[in-house]
């Protein structure tokens, strides 16, 4: 799967969040990080070249004053024509992720919270925007208060962040199970084939125990 | 906690403590989190195929 990350930020360099998620996904074949702010003026015809060769696109941004910073939007007003992306639906069938970041604690982001407002209400035009053009919506990944954040916390989120580019499925567990084994599959350490068989037969017991469960409440 | 997942879980936080970058660090200890995750859904579905099998309403 070919992904396009789409980074809308004005100072990239300052940001520790992008930096550590430019960083996450270095490693990654497959996966272009694409920096707006520094290609502006656009060249249409190649960002849209760039979309047209991507499986995934994934818009990434912080959000100021509850929204993607401006050049996200310029970036969709001179790219994103009705002739491209609307009649014909050029990118119909690709999937779209939104990684997005905030200063605030996620619960803040709710009915009653200190916003007032959700990530989801706040994030509905990328849902309407992906509805007109024929794109699959992944549920957003949300980053709150990176800096706060522990190692433990940013150790989960490289792992969330490239299961996010890379897996058709990031919030499926089956999905997260097959790449982690996926990933230990290339270790020759004799202890790590270990542990990857023991995962792998935890699997499928546990797809198995799925199974029967799903077969006896079908009798009931 | 049985013997298995002690044993993954203690694996992993070996590899992490060894691991040669900051990327393999973070890894392995989020493949811990992975291993808890999967016992924990393995335990609740094992329950839950005994539960609905000894429920004598249901025989």
């Amino acid at each position: 799967m070919k992904t396009l990350v789409i980074v809308s930020h004005p100072e990239l360099s300052n940001s520790p969040t992008q930096q550590f998620l430019k960083a996450s996904a270095a490693p990654l074949t497959d996966v272009l990080w694409h920096h707006l702010d520094a290609a502006q003026p656009f060249a249409v015809t190649k960002e849209q070249a760039q979309l047209l060769k991507a499986d995934r696109i994934v818009l990434e941004f912080p959000l100021y004053w509850y929204a993607a910073p401006a050049s996200l939007h310029q970036w969709l007003a001179d790219v994103w024509t009705d002739e491209f992306a609307v009649r014909p639906q050029q990118l119909r069938g690709k999937s779209l992720g939104l990684v997005v970041n905030f200063s605030q604690p996620e619960k803040a982001y709710q009915l009653g919270g200190a916003e007032g407002v959700s990530i989801s209400e706040l994030l509905a035009p990328y849902a309407a925007l992906a509805h007109k053009t024929g794109l699959k919506l992944l549920a957003p990944l949300t980053i709150a208060q990176f800096s706060y954040q522990t190692e433990a916390q940013r150790a989960a989120l490289l792992v969330q962040y490239q299961q996010y580019l890379t897996v058709d499925q990031p919030q499926h567990f089956d999905a997260q199970a097959a790449w982690w084994l996926q990933q230990l599959a290339t270790s020759t350490d004799p202890a790590l084939t270990i542990l990857a068989d023991t995962l792998q037969q935890r699997q499928d017991r546990l797809e198995s125990l799925q199974q029967t469960l799903a077969e006896l409440k079908q009798g009931d | 906690m049985d013997e298995t997942t002690a044993w993954l879980l203690q694996t992993a936080q070996a590899q992490a403590k060894e691991a040669k970058s900051y990327e393999e660090a973070a890894f392995f200890m989020a493949l811990q989190t992975f291993i808890q995750t999967q016992a924990k859904r393995l335990e609740q579905a094992e329950s839950e195929v005994d539960g609905r099998t000894w429920d004598h309403e249901r025989w």
